[in-house]
């Protein structure tokens, strides 16, 4: 089966005579995973994301979903959640979820809806009067609700309270289908190490690690979150 | 009985442990069918590709077994339950043994120091009564 | 998808224009009761003395209302053209380009709901605009004179169009969609620039005005045209105007599909 993204010799710098963001990266995803992308500040988290999802080009090398090159066909199998508030702030829950509905075919609304009920976040209430913590979980609600392929998120959980991040750790667990494979980038990494299948350590655009979470422990008798604390000891 | 995690050991070895506790202790009664694989993984909060794999090994050993479509069940055979039980107790036994060696006493030393623990608790009982 | 989208960019500006619409709306009738006012003294006077107004209270009044009503009218201009430019720069490359940007819509389809979006509003604008000088001239009752001004206004649209054809129409039409292109696609290669997107895209503007004019210059130096004055505007004037026609025509083409593919193959989102 075709990896559900793949970077071949991906490079990628922004300025000339820079150190590049991301340095050759070789790498396969499978399906039906749920995996951590983890690495310092700096590391190329971001710049490996939005190159998945065609926010900025690539300068070498390919990076393909589901065996495509990032398109309009990629766009309608991958979720994407950014690092940031990326909404129209005058519109209200309601109307986003509109259009989400309006733009993606695979967007279940009623699964939206309970999820703002369990969070108890009030549809009518317009995106600029919530808190911070409050949009980035309409916007976690919104990506989540998709049945999407591949969900790409981009330090979903660090700017929420910890009960909140328990429910969408938990969501993450029950919402996505068994041939879904969820990306996650964060630096919270005692926090969803048990729900991981596999981890990614990035280091200067390079791909330092790249193994299942029970063999990196059963290899060195310790957490992820120790062997990255060892890793990357400044 | 809760889901509680170490650190540094593999989750699925953890998780293959925690299961086998339960269905020793008849938390999960013989005969009875288990929760789903999902609501078992969102239940310890751990990956259900994780739980499935946990799962799936209790299941070569025979402790669960799965009918095709009603779920998983937890055997019937007490026999092969108690077994477990007794592998559990060895291993628990063993670990102690290990933790008191470290501590520099001898397997004589060991069993007289529990003779005496038992006295004492017997006499305790003698006062209270 | 395209009816969607144009959806959206609707609702992001129209209830902004329509506010601004009922200020600009209501400045014009207190202008024309106030000239209505003061053309009524001045002509008859008033009833008896006592409803008379002291002039200098008329000329406050007068001043100041001219003043607000004209500013209103160019305001009113200028935050269309706003409007529609900030919807184009916010939704597409700035934070909310990370939605846009990633749907499943080609990017063409962005540029043409933008542009048919900015045409809209445009025209509303203007035809809000001549709403009020029909007003401000059926209050102040020189509506006869003002349809006079209008007549002599159609004769001389006739008179052009005939002379010229349908080129002309299609000129007005053409200019209205290349200006919007032309800022649309300097938005798209400003940000490219990692950094200073806002100074990238209004580099490029002015680069492309430079460019057109000098080119367009040049071009009626070698034809043979008088290079007095703005050259571009002479060309649409005279024989050569269906050329000119043309290559505003392919003008917009490349702005069009050269913006798209830099906002699909290019994106450079901070």
């Amino acid at each position: 089966m075709t990896p559900i993204l793949e970077c071949r010799d991906l490079s990628k710098s922004y300025d000339k005579g820079m150190r590049p963001a991301l340095n050759h990266v070789n790498l396969k995803l499978q399906r039906g995973r749920i995996i951590g992308l983890l690495g310092p500040n700096g590391s190329g988290k971001t710049t490996l994301i939005k190159l998945a999802n065609g926010l900025l080009s690539t300068k070498s090398g390919e990076l393909l979903i589901d065996g495509k090159p990032v398109g309009i066909e990629t766009r309608r199998i991958v979720s994407y959640l950014p690092e940031r508030t990326y909404l129209n702030m005058g519109l209200t829950v309601m109307e986003t979820i509109r259009f989400f509905k309006d733009f993606y075919e695979d967007f279940d609304e009623a699964r939206a809806y309970e999820m703002l009920k369990s969070l108890h976040i009030d549809p009518g209430a317009k995106l600029k009067t919530l808190s911070k913590g409050t949009k980035e979980k309409v916007q976690l609600i919104l990506v989540m609700s998709r049945n999407a392929q591949l969900y790409i998120l981009d330090e979903p959980i660090g700017g929420v309270d910890p009960a909140a991040r328990d429910y969408i750790l938990n969501t993450i667990i029950t919402n996505y289908n068994e041939n879904a494979t969820v990306l996650l980038s964060t630096h919270l990494i005692a926090d969803v190490e048990s729900v991981l299948d596999e981890v990614i350590f990035l280091r200067y655009g390079e791909v330092a690690l790249h193994a299942p979470v029970d063999a990196i422990r059963e290899e060195n008798g310790k957490s992820v979150d120790a062997l990255f604390r060892e890793v990357f000891k400044c | 009985m809760g889901w509680i995690f170490e650190q540094n050991r593999p989750i699925y070895t953890q998780l293959l442990e925690q299961i086998q506790m339960r269905i020793v202790c008849g938390v999960y009664a013989p005969g009875e069918r288990l929760p789903s694989v999902r609501e078992l993984a969102q239940e310890a909060a751990v990956n259900p590709n994780t739980m499935q794999k946990a799962l799936a090994e209790l299941e070569r050993t025979s402790l669960i077994y799965t009918q095709r479509t009603a779920g998983r069940f937890v055997t019937e055979d007490a026999a092969l339950i108690r077994d477990c039980r007794r592998r559990l107790a060895m291993e628990k036994i063993e670990d102690f043994m290990k933790a008191m060696q470290e501590l520099g006493y001898s397997r004589e030393e060991i069993l007289a120091l529990m003779q005496q623990d038992q006295e004492m608790e017997e006499r305790n009982e003698e006062v209270r009564v | 998808m395209l009816r969607k989208l144009l959806k959206y960019d609707l609702k992001a500006n129209y209830l902004c224009l329509l506010v601004c619409y009922a200020v600009y709306m209501a400045l014009t009738i207190a202008f024309s009761l106030n000239m209505r006012g003061l053309i009524r003294q001045e002509m008859f006077g008033a009833a008896d003395s006592a409803g008379m107004v002291p002039e200098s209270v008329w000329m406050f009044t007068t001043i100041s209302l001219t003043v607000l009503w004209g500013g209103a009218m160019i305001g009113l201009m200028i935050l269309t053209f706003v409007l529609i430019i900030r919807r184009f720069y916010t939704n597409m490359v700035s934070d909310q380009g990370y939605l846009s940007l990633t749907l499943p819509v080609s990017t063409r389809q962005h540029m043409l709901s933008k542009l048919i979006s900015g045409l809209l509003f445009e025209l509303l604008t203007t035809a809000v605009l001549v709403a009020g000088f029909i007003v401000t001239g059926w209050i102040i009752d020189i509506l006869p004179i003002l349809s006079r001004f209008g007549d002599l206004f159609v004769y001389m649209w006739d008179e052009i169009t005939d002379y010229y054809g349908i080129v002309y129409y299609l000129d007005v039409a053409v200019n209205a969609v290349r200006g919007l292109l032309m800022i649309y696609f300097s938005i798209c290669v400003g940000q490219l620039f990692n950094k200073h997107k806002v100074w990238g895209a209004i580099g490029t503007y002015l680069g492309l005005v430079i460019v057109l004019e000098l080119f367009m210059g040049i071009l009626a130096l070698i034809i043979g045209f008088s290079p007095s004055g703005s050259l571009v505007w002479l060309a649409s004037l005279t024989g050569g105007s269906w050329g000119n026609l043309i290559f505003k025509v392919v003008q917009s083409g490349v702005y069009f599909f050269l913006g798209a593919w830099i906002l699909e193959k290019k994106a450079n989102l901070e």
